[in-house]
Order: C-alpha cells, then sequence, then structure tokens
C-alpha cells in the first residue's frame, strides 16, 4: 500500500487491511507519502524489496504522480490500483508516461455512458461553464456524481419528511422507493441496515488515456 | 537500495542548500532573514511556468526573466517587510515575512489556480542507470548547481569587493557607510540574491516536481532548519547541512520507513542544535566589550 500521510490515508488503510483479511491475503508494506514529496523511490524500493506485486495506491494529484514519476525512475513495471483521489486534476500530465497505466476504482465516468442523464448533465455543465469543452475537462467527474446523486437523494429525504430535523429525514431517506440519478437508478437506496447506496456492482475501474477517464474491462 | 537512496537524498538535500544559502545571504549582511523564502521559490518555478509554457518563451528566456521576477521580489520584501522594522531596531521583520510568505502564495493561488502543474524538461523525463540505480538526469545536475553556488559566492565574500563590503555592512554599518559604502544598497542586493537562489530552486525542482502556489512551504521550513543545522553563518555549512539533511530523510525513509522520516530528521536538527548552538559548521559572535 501506497498511502497518503493523513486521516483520510489511515481510514483507508483499516479498510483495505479488513478487506485483505477477509480474503485471506496478506500485504507486503505500507509505505507514507507526504503531500509535497518530491520522491518516493525509497518507500517503492522497501516495497519492491518487501516482494510486492501490486501496489494499492491512495493519495491525491499530486503526491499519486510523484509515485509514478518516482515508479518510472525505478524501472519498476507493476499494476497500480488507486483511489479515485488521481481522478480530480492534471495527473496524466504530471504523472509522465505512466500515469495511464494507473486502474483507479469510480462509480462514474462520462466517458463511454450512454445514458440520458449523463449527457444531459454533461450538456448543463458545457452550458453554466464554458471552459468546459470535453467530458476531459470534468474532474473529477465521479465526486460531481456522487455529489449530485447524494444532493439529489438528500432532497428527496427531505421532501418525504416535510421536515429538516434529523429523525425524520433519517426515515425519509428510509422511504425512497425510486429516483434515477447519474450513477444509477436507486431502488430502495437505504433501509435500517443498509445505509451505502452504492454497492459492489457499482464500481468500475478507469484508466487515464490521452487525458480523458476511460472505463475499462 | 543505498545508491538509489542517495541520489535521492543528494538531490533534495541540495535543494534545501540553495534555499538556505538564501538565508545566509541575508543573514550575513544585515542579521535579518526572509521567512518567505519558500514563496519566494514557488514565485521562480510559477514564473518560469508562465513565460516557458503559458507565453511559450524559448526557455532560457522564461528562466531568466523568471529569476529576474524573483530579484524585484527579493527588492520589495527587503523594502516592505524587513526595512522598516530593522531601522527600528524591532525583530518584527520576521512575522512580517511570515506574513508576507502567506500573502505571495494567496496571491499565485487566486492568480495562477489551485491545480498543479507539470513544467516539462527533458532533463527529468527519461532516467538513467547510476552504479545501477534509475535516476534523472536533473537529479545529478541539481547538487552540482547547490556546490556551484557555494563556491561563487565564497569567492565572491572573500575575494571581491562586493564581499567585502557585505562584511563591513554587518560588522560596522556606521563605519562601512563612512568609507562609501551605500550600505542600504547592498542589504538590498543581498535580499534579491537570496530570492534568486530560491527560485532557482524552485525552477531545478518544478520538472521533478510540480508547479503550484503551495509548493514552497515546507521546503522553506526545512531550508531553515538546515540553515540553523549548517550554521547560517557559513555559506558551506548551508549547503552541506543541506545534502546531509536530505540524505538522512531518504535514508531514513529507506531503511526505517517513511513514517519515521520527520521524527528522526527533526530530531537530529534538535539534536545539534543542543549540542552545537551554532550548528554544525558555524561560528559564535564575537562582542567586544
Amino acid at each position: 500500500m501506497v498511502l497518503i500521510n493523513n486521516p483520510w490515508g489511515e481510514s483507508n488503510e483499516k479498510g483495505l487491511l479488513a478487506a485483505l483479511d477477509a480474503k485471506g491475503m496478506e500485504h507486503a508494506g505500507i509505505e507514507r507519502v507526504e503531500k509535497n514529496d518530491v520522491d518516493v523511490v525509497p518507500q517503492l524500493t522497501r516495497l519492491k524489496e518487501a516482494g510486492a506485486d501490486a501496489l494499492f495506491m491512495v493519495a491525491n494529484v499530486g503526491p499519486s504522480a510523484q509515485v509514478m514519476k518516482s515508479l518510472e525512475r525505478m524501472g519498476w513495471d507493476v499494476p497500480v490500483v488507486s483511489h479515485w483521489g488521481p481522478a480530480g486534476g492534471r495527473f496524466n500530465e504530471l504523472g509522465g508516461p505512466r500515469a495511464e497505466t494507473v486502474e483507479m476504482i469510480q462509480t462514474f465516468t462520462f466517458s463511454g455512458n450512454d445514458s440520458p442523464k449523463a449527457a444531459a448533465t454533461l450538456a448543463s455543465l458545457k452550458d453554466m461553464f464554458p471552459e468546459i469543452k470535453s467530458a476531459a475537462d470534468v474532474t473529477p467527474a465521479v465526486g460531481i456524481a456522487n455529489a449530485y446523486d447524494a444532493m439529489h437523494l438528500t432532497a428527496l429525504a427531505i421532501e418525504k419528511a416535510g421536515t429538516t430535523e434529523g429523525p425524520a429525514v433519517r426515515e425519509g431517506f428510509y422511504a425512497i422507493e425510486s429516483h434515477e440519478g447519474l450513477i444509477k437508478t436507486y431502488e430502495t437506496p437505504f433501509t435500517p441496515d443498509q445505509h451505502d447506496a452504492l454497492g459492489p456492482d457499482d464500481y468500475v475501474f478507469t484508466r487515464f488515456i490521452d487525458g480523458e477517464i476511460i472505463p475499462i474491462q | 537500495m543505498i545508491v538509489s537512496t542517495l541520489i535521492t537524498g543528494l538531490g533534495l538535500g541540495a535543494m534545501y542548500g540553495l534555499l538556505a544559502l538564501g538565508f545566509h545571504v541575508t543573514y550575513a549582511v544585515s542579521k535579518t532573514v526572509n521567512f518567505s523564502q519558500g514563496s519566494s521559490m514557488m514565485v521562480g518555478a510559477v514564473l518560469g511556468y508562465t513565460f516557458g509554457v503559458t507565453l511559450g518563451w524559448p526557455m532560457p528566456l522564461a528562466i531568466m526573466a523568471a529569476l529576474l521576477g524573483c530579484a524585484v521580489l527579493g527588492l520589495i520584501v527587503e523594502r516592505c517587510l524587513v526595512r522598516p522594522f530593522a531601522d527600528r531596531g524591532s525583530d518584527l521583520w520576521l512575522m512580517a515575512t511570515v506574513a508576507g510568505g502567506i500573502v505571495i502564495d494567496n496571491i499565485v493561488l487566486f492568480t495562477f489556480g489551485k491545480e498543479p502543474r507539470s513544467l516539462p524538461s527533458v532533463l527529468a523525463t527519461q532516467p538513467i542507470d547510476v552504479f545501477g540505480a534509475g535516476a534523472f538526469p536533473l537529479q545529478l545536475i541539481i547538487p552540482i548547481v547547490g556546490v556551484a553556488i557555494a563556491a561563487a559566492l565564497t569567492l565572491v565574500q572573500r575575494r571581491t569587493k562586493m564581499g567585502k563590503a557585505m562584511l563591513a555592512t554587518v560588522q560596522r554599518p556606521e563605519a562601512a557607510r563612512l568609507m562609501g559604502i551605500n550600505t542600504r544598497m547592498v542589504i538590498a542586493g543581498a535580499f534579491a540574491l537570496s530570492t534568486v537562489f530560491a527560485g532557482v530552486a524552485g525552477l531545478l525542482i518544478a520538472p521533478l516536481f510540480n508547479v503550484s502556489s503551495g509548493m514552497g512551504t515546507i521546503f522553506g521550513i526545512k531550508a531553515f532548519a538546515t540553515a540553523i543545522l549548517g550554521g547560517i553563518t557559513s555559506a558551506w555549512g548551508c549547503v552541506i547541512a543541506g545534502l546531509l539533511y536530505g540524505c538522512v530523510e531518504a535514508l531514513t525513509t529507506a531503511y526505517l520507513g517513511s513514517s519515521y522520516t520527520q521524527i528522526v530528521s527533526f530530531s537530529l536538527v534538535i539534536l545539534v542544535l543542543v549540542t552545537l548552538p551554532n550548528g554544525l559548521f558555524g561560528r559564535g559572535e564575537i562582542k567586544k566589550v
């Protein structure tokens, strides 16, 4: 694991360790990167020498780019799977040629998405922000989609509750039957036992190709 | 692992050393320092990117223009953030330069944008083999530039009239003025030179790192630690301490793990200062009574 050295990285470490434990797998090592690390070869060398055969990366654009540059410097051709953190900016410009090999886990992309809702939202974004010329200019699409759907689901819950009082809104979330969102059409997204409207089937792997985030099979 | 770790450490350390030289230059002539050195480094990189990439100027011209911009910034810092306080015998220039750095960072944030950009260089694209370890050519050039600048500065300080004027300015400002030395200009020149050093560091590190408004903050802090570690009165001390500090950081990360890097490197600074209050190569000031 290559994790940003902050509470975000720590929370992902707990989740990833639990996932590895559930699969009965072990990790080769856990290394931290700082926001302003110029060169992370020492951390990556430790992982390489510990026998890592793949890296899981959790960091934003800047540090993720430094990881990819350092891999290029080392000449270490190792698969890198990443949180969607690098999707939020000019990762392919900053990370050099290796940036395109990173597989990011996402819940949404505009590219390769033929849903009418996605097309309408992209068109609205272009109207509102003239600097957006194509899907490649909407970064991070996944963050926008998650926030967009969360806001609409929350509005629905408040409408059903008829108040903004906490417990009533919670019941309002449970009362949502169906909502056509950007990521998917939500069918009874929340129940007392299910507080995450997204499940394993909603995730896709993506790569930066020519500056655009493309889903991969 | 050792070769690749030392390449990392020397490259980073030379950068800390270059910034620390900036602290040394101003301290050597005025007993003041510019705590916005990290921001000056960032300005060098941002101006280089703006002239070379955004405006498409030839890179040598863009670099010269960026360094000129840094020199002007140094003059402004000295005139507005240091001189008014130093003339009154106050130490408030310390807070003023810290605040000035925050102002500069935020001005760049609003004008340049929050997203980091890449400053392309052929020297940071294709790694070369160095004793079995990969290294970008620029990583090997940075320590050479750091040592060359320290050597040139020492030569100027010891062998030229300008160097003697700098020494006279700090030792006896009144006597220096009576001898016809424009002490204000010497001090202003030292600040310009210090921000140019920071600009050089910014331009050198940008292709290996990125260009963004917040890039200089942590480098500025570490460079000051380096200047104190080496002895702020010694140009060579600053550079050697920078290289040492960079190597300690890289070796700690490589052999103990990245969780220990900041703990070990800053503890080393504290340990040295406890045992050697003037740093590794600095000399205590002798006061005649």
